[in-house]
């Protein structure tokens, strides 16, 4: 009897001390997001390759794409496909300007419409690797060990699940790879490789987002 | 003696139907209470010609009136949400319902999808005119590589993001987005955080408006406390309401306690001892419980302007009560015999100021007419119990109090006009300085210089309307055809000059059904168009662009047209209702119609280029503004000239009676008011309708005076009773000059100068005294 009062004591003294355990695991896992952005470099021009694989809702037969990409620290994105043929996006906080292998652009500006502003924040971030404000559009879950960090991105608005269903990031000192779900089935995966840090911008860097 | 006992009958059968109205009121008193209205749209005119316009004019307001918006604005969004938030539930339990967002995204794109084959923007209309078939394909090439879709559909459900396109064109209409659970507007960095209420009741009972005003500033005041870094804001007719009755009523308290008290002041200096004060305020009383009374017997709903506006009016029922206390002043003449002597005169004055306010019948304003029919009971009610009552209960005579006494010695020091040549002159230069004056009078029909507005609350209103694109309930087109077709169209060609307005920045936007329901002749083309993108040479372009499978079709997006009725079923219902008229008359040539709302319209010009897009048939532009100045400014002219036929109608009454002394009763009334309209010239006071309601009413208590004084022979009693009568009057209406409703004041200033004038000229032209 004593022994069972003993046990009933010990648990209610540990109650408190595993929610508090908890709690501080919770706490963890939404400081994920900061730890991420804390092991990334931090560059003013990030350039690189990708390799871009898009399965669509009935096409079997996935659709590749080969480019580069530039990311200017604060400007922009410069998402430019080499193959199958020439086009490009590009994302800045005003517009996301798309030009197609005709030459024929297409221009959505921020202003007009709150969708296209957040679509462009979050291509931004994602593309740019500039993860500050997923956390506000985003529910964020995810590891991180010392090697490498994966996150999974479920949205948190009905506006914004609309458009993505969820977004999956790996990497470790850069962004490796993006995978973008979409909630009508077509599934975007970019994997981004042989990047290249500078310091400061060419003239033709500059250039590209005037 | 028989007529005593005629008049003893009628006034015990006064007493008796008064005794019943005054129990009457007691048993309907919540009632009636409940029945008094604020809404400054019940004064305005409905135009009868134009029952459709006036029928839209009424569903905007009475769903305008209805709606409550607070705003919730900060840097932060997450503050700004936890605001709204705390705000929303302070808010609980007061009879707001929210209303959901009319646009959802989410909700319009799954309703539409099916009907995408026959929708398209404006810029892709034209493209698709124009572009040929390989610009189509390095499109939807494109977009197949684009991690994003602007509709969300799977790619091959939208391959050349036409449907995608025309979301975006329709949701760039508002910018409010429901948001966790809010709604949300961005803008210059500050996140908008919407709560938009229905209010249950009438808003414009008084105690709804209290109650749900009072709830909501506390509220706000509470969420502010809390969260000093946001900002709140209001917009809706039930803000508005609620501060103008709160100002009204305050005025109402303050000109029916100012003038009370001035006449109890004024009645204690004028006649010695206490007894003559519950005699002047019995005709008061009973001239507010026949005009209250008849008011709510005659009217479904009496406004509160009636009262306060009539309170001032049965101010003058005072008058009959002083002149016929003031000639009992140390008189020796028994009651009876006083009374029939007084009753011609008080006869007279009764019908000249009788008719000059039911004048006021003849506008086409309701708030007017009522406020006419009060005044003109209330007035008709105190003469009878003057008349009536007073040979009975008056005392035989009173004694002069200090400020009587004294002014019965003035009569001999009072200046008189001028005989001949002199005033001749006299009059010349009076004249001329009329003329002077009244040369610089301008004229001002625009309402909203009348209505009383804080600017606070206006900065409010404005910013929240600006940010959500609140439409105007006041200015609007009505477009009308002899079918829904027709109409579409016709709506479709408008809103193509609305926007260049809307690119010039004189327009913020516009609602219209055309936007979301294309004519069919839109509608049929963008289906073939569809469908030869979707096929044939442009299927196997797109094939072999993106290496797709050779059997790859596109998702059928089939031929469905989109009609009236399937939108009936969308969630867009709700503004269908709002912009949809339906048929609405017989015409064959223009029996179906729907409105097309603006928001964003400020400038007065911008409105007059506006007006003249419409061609008064199929197209008419609404601007009720514009028409109740108008038909102010008509009525103004009307008013006018009923003023002049009032004057000269005055000749032959008042010649009937006092021949060629005629001239001594009306000089005086002439000269005031001609004095009056000189001094708002010389003050830069505008002309308006008001105004002129005003010269009226000065027109019928200046000829009363000039009647009291040559009534009278040179009795100096009369003099007395005269300057007291004008000088309650002056006191109720030098009250209402300093009203903070701009319409009140210029009536109240007018009334004031004209009577005081009036007042003080007619002694001027009295008849020589007679030896003492």
């Amino acid at each position: 009897m004593r022994r069972l009062i003993l046990t009933v004591l010990q648990l209610a003294l540990h109650a408190p001390l595993v929610g508090l355990l908890l709690l501080l695991s919770t706490t963890a896992h939404a400081d994920l997001l900061t730890d991420v952005r804390n092991r990334l470099t931090d560059a003013p021009v990030l350039r690189g390759e990708f390799l871009q694989t898009r399965q669509l809702a009935g096409i079997r037969k996935p659709l590749v794409a080969e480019g580069r990409f530039l990311v200017l620290r604060g400007q922009g994105v410069l998402w430019q496909t080499d193959k199958p043929f020439a086009q490009s996006l590009r994302v800045t906080p005003r517009e996301l300007l798309q030009k197609d292998a005709r030459g024929q652009t297409t221009r959505l500006s921020t202003d007009k419409e709150p969708v296209v502003a957040t679509v462009s924040q979050v291509l931004m971030a994602v593309l740019g690797g500039d993860l500050a404000p997923l956390a506000r559009l985003f529910e964020v879950k995810g590891s991180l060990d010392a090697q490498r960090w994966q996150l999974v991105l479920s949205p948190r608005q009905a506006g914004m699940a609309q458009l993505i269903s969820e977004i999956r990031l790996t990497g470790n000192t850069l962004v490796d790879s993006v995978t973008l779900l979409s909630p009508g089935g077509d599934q975007t995966h970019i994997e981004m490789r042989r990047h290249l840090i500078a310091s400061q911008p060419s003239a033709a860097d500059t250039a590209a987002f005037e | 003696m028989n007529g005593m006992r005629l008049l003893r009958l009628a006034a015990s059968l006064w007493l008796a139907l008064s005794l019943l109205l005054a129990g009457l009121g007691l048993l309907r008193m919540d009632d009636w209470r409940s029945r008094v209205d604020s809404d400054l749209f019940a004064l305005l005119p409905s135009d009868a010609r134009d029952a459709r316009a006036e029928s839209v004019l009424e569903r905007l307001a009475r769903h305008g009136e209805r709606q409550l918006v607070l705003m919730v604005s900060g840097a932060d969004a997450a503050t700004a949400r936890a605001g709204a938030r705390a705000l929303r539930t302070r808010l609980q339990g007061l009879g707001l319902a929210e209303q959901k967002a009319e646009l959802d995204p989410a909700a319009l794109r799954d309703w539409f999808k099916p009907y995408r084959a026959a929708l398209a923007s404006r810029a892709d209309l034209l493209a698709l005119q124009f572009e040929p078939i390989p610009t189509w394909t390095a499109r939807a090439a494109a977009l197949a590589f684009t991690p994003v879709s602007a509709s969300g559909l799977p790619w091959q459900d939208d391959p050349y993001g036409l449907f995608g396109n025309w979301l975006l064109e329709r949701a760039g209409s508002s910018p409010v987005r429901p948001v966790e659970g809010l709604l949300e507007a961005q803008q210059d960095g500050q996140t908008h955080v919407i709560l938009n209420y229905r209010v249950g009741e009438s808003v414009f009972s008084l105690a709804v408006q209290a109650r749900i005003d009072t709830a909501v500033s506390a509220a706000i005041a509470s969420v502010l406390e809390a969260h000093p870094q946001l900002k709140v804001q209001r917009a809706g007719v039930l803000v508005h309401a609620a501060a103008a009755a709160r100002a009204a009523q305050a005025e109402l308290n303050l000109i029916g306690n100012g003038s009370t008290l001035g006449v109890i002041l004024l009645t204690l200096l004028s006649f010695r001892g206490w007894r003559a004060l519950p005699l002047m305020l019995l005709p008061v009383l009973m001239g507010s419980l026949w005009a209250v009374g008849a008011s709510f017997l005659l009217f479904e709903r009496v406004h509160l302007l009636t009262l306060v506006f009539g309170a001032s009016l049965i101010g003058v029922a005072v008058d009959y009560a002083e002149h016929a206390l003031g000639s009992s002043i140390d008189s020796p003449m028994p009651p009876p015999a006083r009374y029939r002597k007084l009753l011609p005169g008080m006869l007279l004055a009764l019908l000249t100021t009788v008719l000059g306010y039911l004048g006021l019948l003849l506008t086409p304003f309701p708030g007017l007419s009522q406020m006419a029919m009060f005044a003109a009971i209330g007035i008709c009610a105190a003469w009878l119990c003057v008349m009536l009552w007073y040979p009975f209960i008056a005392p035989a005579s009173l004694r002069a109090g200090p400020a009587a006494a004294w002014l019965l010695r003035a009569p001999a020091r009072y200046p008189k006009w001028p005989q001949g040549w002199r005033g001749v002159g006299l009059s010349l230069v009076a004249v001329g300085l009329c003329a002077l004056g009244i040369a610089q009078l301008k004229i001002d029909d625009d309402i909203r210089n009348l209505v009383s507005t804080r600017p606070e609350l206006i900065a409010e209103q404005t910013a929240v309307s600006h940010i959500l694109g609140l439409p105007s309930p006041a200015q609007f087109f009505l477009v009308s055809g002899p079918d829904e077709q027709t109409v579409l169209a016709r709506e479709a060609a408008l809103t193509a000059r609305l926007r260049d307005e809307i690119k010039a920045g004189s327009l913020s936007g516009y609602q219209a059904l055309s936007d979301w329901l294309p004519p069919l002749a839109q509608q049929a083309p963008l289906i073939e168009a569809n469908q030869r993108l979707l096929s044939g040479e442009a299927l196997a372009a797109l094939r072999q662009t993106l290496a797709l499978e050779s059997d790859w079709q596109a998702g059928a997006p089939g031929i469905r047209t989109l009609t009236l009725a399937d939108l009936r079923t969308s969630p867009l219902a709700p503004l269908l209702d709002t912009l949809w008229l339906g048929r609405t008359s017989e015409d064959a040539h223009n029996g179906y119609a729907s409105v097309v709302l603006l928001s964003g319209l400020h400038d007065r010009a911008t409105a007059a280029r506006l007006a003249t897009l419409a061609d008064g048939q199929a197209l008419r532009w609404i601007d009720k503004p514009a028409r109740i100045s108008q038909l102010f400014g008509e009525y103004r002219q009307r008013l006018l000239a009923l003023c002049a036929l009032a004057f000269i109608a005055a000749i032959p009454l008042l010649w009937w009676r006092f021949r060629r002394d005629s001239l001594r009763v009306l000089a005086p009334v002439l000269l005031a008011c001609a004095a009056t309209l000189a001094l708002m010239g010389a003050l830069g006071m505008p002309l308006q309708l008001l105004n002129v309601l005003a010269l009226l009413v000065i027109l019928g208590m200046g000829v009363d005076y000039g009647i009291f004084i040559v009534d009278s022979e040179g009795d100096p009693r009369s003099f007395v009773a005269t300057l007291l009568a004008a000088s309650t009057t002056v006191l109720s209406f030098g009250l209402l000059a300093f009203s903070s409703t701009p319409a009140l004041h210029s009536f109240g200033f007018a009334i004031f100068c004209g009577v005081a004038l009036s007042a003080l000229l007619a002694p001027m032209f009295r008849h020589a005294e007679p030896a003492r």
